[in-house]
């Protein structure tokens, strides 16, 4: 005897499946069955989920069952209607994706569960007016444990070092000569690494970035400082970047894909008390994607200040911003 | 890059829901692997006997997918991964069956630690003192160590990789990724054939994850493709794409 056959799938009221927030989302689980089949339930589940290179992320927002009892042979359509959620919205990167679907799939028992899927883009209508603020600062400050520790650890390998150093020296050993070149190149580079950013800020008596949003598609960036040093140029970089961080086992890794950059650079040639100010033509985040930030998921907007000064390291500083559409009152959201 | 990139499309067009050479839910690996032994066989062991079985191999040949896939079998048991910047004296919650990702970066004296409460955990389960199993990941040899805690060891090399596996794993991929409709026979000549899978066999070998990750950028190249395909035809309108 043949297994009855149960085919399930999900039909929206419209073809073009984009909705905007707040918007009712419409259609039909629709089933067909040839044999009398017993369903003890067939819950529709609507939620998002990250896909691409980081390690996926999501959640399920909403959960209905449309039947649960016995199927005579035939077709059976069950409408859905559901407000479209607000966020978080569609995205398509190339490292990130955000997409949301509805899911169901009927429980049959003692048989294998036939499901459907189907996605949909939740989006605001292009051109739609949106908030951008000045986020948190990503500079974290170490704690003094931290600072004591390593400042304990470069000392020890600066000793250690010291071993290799004195062989060469005393024994003009070429093995000894490069493994001792090694040894504090490699010191170096990390001991660089973790002062550059002081040393470089170390020349300003004050430096003060902001951002403002001067219209509904501007940006201002407005940097006050004070050097004894000469500054060559400064570049400010408007950008939207997506940062995804993948991995299990040993190969855990932050990727990084640059979706838009505007880099503004300012020649100066000058020492004393400066004042900058930068203009910015906003993308519209529609096209671009707003902020989103899930674990191992991020799409990041920030402002990258790059002050290139004579003879020094150059000073990099990072202002992130959050871009949301702006919330409509009246749309209930999923809790 | 001052003009805002437009819009990526979905991957509808290729017949997917996502692109099916990225990250996997954890809950998933257990649908997607292609395994290198009886991974039920190896749960009732587990689930039966003072085992040990490890998992060893280079860097992306599949250990920690084979671990995660057997975990799935045990959502009860602890799951711990110690990753590169993980302390050597992480603490490992032991249970009568407990997993263990990266075991080479716990200290010695806190593996042998973990063997002698792993054993005790599963002899409070029963009297027959049967249960008490350890799954692990290594790059190390920990048969030895383990051997003397008492536990009986099972040893999994996961390398090598013959063509025809690769055709197998990667068609589960596009399984799970592929949309209402389409099929292997579809979605194989364009986006995975046979030349492009002996080609990325020839180059990196057994080496899964760097295959994986040249199928997800080629994945990418074929969606841009189709995107300028759609710009081409209707200009102006590459943002709105018809979902």
């Amino acid at each position: 005897m043949l297994k009855p056959k149960c085919d399930i799938h999900i039909e929206f009221d419209r073809t073009v499946r984009r909705f905007a927030p707040g918007e009712p989302i419409t259609g039909a689980v629709v089933v067909s069955v040839d044999a009398e089949t017993q369903c003890k339930a067939l819950p529709l589940t609507l939620g998002w989920s990250t896909h691409g290179k980081g390690n996926r992320n999501g959640k399920q927002v909403a959960r209905y069952n449309l039947f649960s009892g016995t199927w005579s042979p035939g077709t059976y359509r069950y409408p859905f209607n559901l407000p479209c959620p607000v966020s978080p919205l569609t995205y398509h990167g190339k490292l990130l994706n955000v997409d949301w679907y509805l899911t169901t799939s009927a429980d049959v028992p003692w048989a294998l569960d036939p499901k459907a899927r189907q996605d949909l883009w939740v989006l605001p209508a292009q051109g739609s007016p949106f908030d951008l603020v000045q986020g948190e600062s990503e500079h974290v400050e170490n704690s003094a444990a931290g600072k004591v520790i390593g400042v304990i650890v470069m000392c020890m390998l600066g000793l250690i070092g010291l071993i290799p150093l004195g062989a060469a020296l005393a024994t003009f050993s070429p093995l000894m000569i490069v493994f001792s070149l090694l040894w504090w190149g490699v010191l170096g580079v990390i001991a660089w690494s973790v002062i550059k950013p002081r040393v470089a800020k170390s020349v300003f008596s004050s430096f003060d970035a902001q951002v403002q949003r001067t219209s509904a598609a501007h940006l201002a960036v407005s940097v006050h400082y004070r050097t004894q040093k000469r500054v060559n140029m400064i570049t400010a970089k408007l950008e939207v970047e997506e940062v995804v961080v993948h991995g299990a086992g040993t190969n855990r890794t932050t990727h990084r894909e640059l979706r838009y950059s505007d880099p503004r650079p300012v020649m100066v040639n000058a020492t004393g008390q400066q004042h900058h100010q930068f203009a910015f033509q906003l993308p519209d985040p529609a096209l671009v994607g707003f902020s989103f930030g899930a674990s191992d998921n991020d799409l990041v907007w920030k402002v990258v200040l790059d002050c290139d000064i004579e003879q020094w390291p150059d000073l990099e500083e990072t202002i992130p911003l959050q871009v949301r559409p702006r919330p409509v009152a009246s749309l209930g959201g999923y809790r | 890059m001052a003009d805002a990139r437009t819009r990526r499309r979905g991957y509808e067009e290729l017949g997917l829901f996502w692109n099916p050479f990225g990250t996997v839910e954890a809950e998933r690996w257990s649908e997607l692997i292609v395994p290198r032994l009886d991974l039920d066989a190896v749960a009732t062991q587990l689930r039966t006997s003072r085992l040990a079985v490890v998992f060893r191999g280079h860097m992306g040949r599949g250990k920690s997918t084979h671990l995660r896939a057997l975990h799935t079998r045990f959502p009860e048991a602890p799951f711990t991964y110690l990753g590169p910047e993980a302390s050597p004296r992480t603490h490992v919650p032991a249970a009568p069956v407990c997993f263990l990702d990266e075991a080479q970066r716990l200290a010695p004296r806190l593996r042998r630690r973990l063997y002698r409460q792993v054993i005790r955990a599963g002899a409070r389960r029963g009297p027959e003192r049967s249960m008490g199993a350890l799954a692990l990941t290594s790059h190390e040899d920990l048969r030895p160590e383990l051997e003397a805690a008492g536990y009986t060891v099972v040893e999994s090399v996961i390398e090598g990789l013959s063509e025809a596996n690769l055709r197998t794993i990667v068609d589960r991929r596009l399984r799970w990724a592929a949309r209402p409709g389409a099929s292997l026979e579809t979605l194989r000549p364009s986006l995975a054939d046979d030349p492009l899978l002996a080609r990325m066999h020839a180059r990196f070998g057994d080496d899964l994850r760097s295959i994986q990750g040249a199928l997800y950028d080629h994945l990418e190249t074929l969606r841009d493709r189709e995107a300028d395909r759609e710009h081409d035809r209707k200009p102006g309108e590459r943002v709105e794409a018809q979902v």
